[in-house]
C-alpha cells in the first residue's frame, strides 16, 4: 500500500523549527491540498507536491495541485497549540483518491501532512468533500502539545 | 519535564453520486464551526450550548434557503 497513515511530514516539523511555515490567516503563507490515487506513494518522508499519481489525470471537477485551503489562524487551549483548515470541496467532480498532500504553495509547495483516507473515496458529479476536525486541542488537524 | 508531541488529527471525506450535499449538511457544519462545546463542560451550560448551537444552525439553513430563492429569482 503506498498511502499508509496520516503523517505530519518529517521536513515539515524541521522547518517548523526555522520559521518556514505561516498558518495565520489572510496575512500568512497559502497552504493547497491536492488529492491522490491508491498509486500514489506519500509518507512521512514527503518533502513537497508532487503531481504523481495526483487523481488529476483521472478525476474530472479537479485540477492539478488542487485546492486552496482557508487558514485559520493558530489558537492555544491549555498547554496544547493547534491550528484549523475550512472544509474543502470539489463540486460537481468524478473523483477517486485514495489519501491527500496539504502542503505550502507560498512555500515552494513544501510538505506539510499527508492524509489517508484508509480507502478510496469516490464522487461521481457530485461533491467530493474533505471535513476537517474541529479546532480543538483533542481533535485539531496540527497539534502541538 | 513535561512530554511535548506533535500530532495531526483525522479528517472525514463525503462524496455523493449526482447531486451535492444538501442544505441541512452545510447548515449543520457552519453550526460546528461557530460553537464548539466541549465535552467536559458542565452540564446546565452544556444543554444551553448545545441548545443555542441547534438555532444557530436553524438560522443558517433558513438564510441560506432563503439566498438560493433570491439567486433563483435573479436570474
Amino acid at each position: 500500500m503506498a498511502i499508509s497513515g496520516s503523517f505530519l511530514c518529517t521536513s515539515f516539523k524541521q522547518e517548523l523549527l526555522v520559521g518556514t511555515h505561516n498558518f495565520t490567516n489572510s496575512s500568512g503563507n497559502s497552504f493547497k491540498i491536492a488529492l491522490y490515487t491508491s498509486s500514489a506513494t506519500l509518507n512521512a518522508s514527503t518533502t513537497a507536491y508532487t503531481t504523481s499519481n495526483e487523481v488529476s489525470a483521472s478525476g474530472t471537477g479537479y485540477t492539478a495541485a488542487g485546492n486552496t485551503l482557508t487558514n485559520v489562524t493558530p489558537t492555544t487551549s491549555s498547554t496544547t497549540a493547534f491550528t484549523d483548515f475550512a472544509d474543502t470541496t470539489w463540486s460537481s467532480s468524478s473523483i477517486t483518491a485514495r489519501g491527500a498532500l496539504i502542503y505550502n504553495d507560498t512555500q515552494s509547495d513544501k510538505a506539510v501532512a499527508v492524509l489517508d483516507f484508509g480507502s478510496d473515496k469516490s464522487s461521481s458529479s457530485g461533491d467530493f468533500t474533505i471535513q476537517f476536525p474541529a479546532a480543538s486541542a483533542s481533535a485539531a488537524i496540527i497539534r502541538l502539545a | 519535564m513535561s512530554d511535548s508531541f506533535l500530532t495531526v488529527g483525522s479528517v472525514n471525506v463525503l462524496t455523493t453520486q449526482d447531486h451535492g450535499l444538501p442544505l441541512e449538511y452545510w447548515a449543520q457544519r457552519a453550526a460546528e464551526k461557530i460553537i464548539s462545546v466541549g465535552d467536559e463542560t458542565p452540564m446546565p451550560l452544556r444543554e444551553q450550548a448545545h441548545a443555542f448551537k441547534d438555532r444557530i444552525e436553524a438560522v443558517v439553513l433558513h438564510y441560506m434557503q432563503q439566498a438560493i430563492r433570491s439567486h433563483t429569482e435573479i436570474k
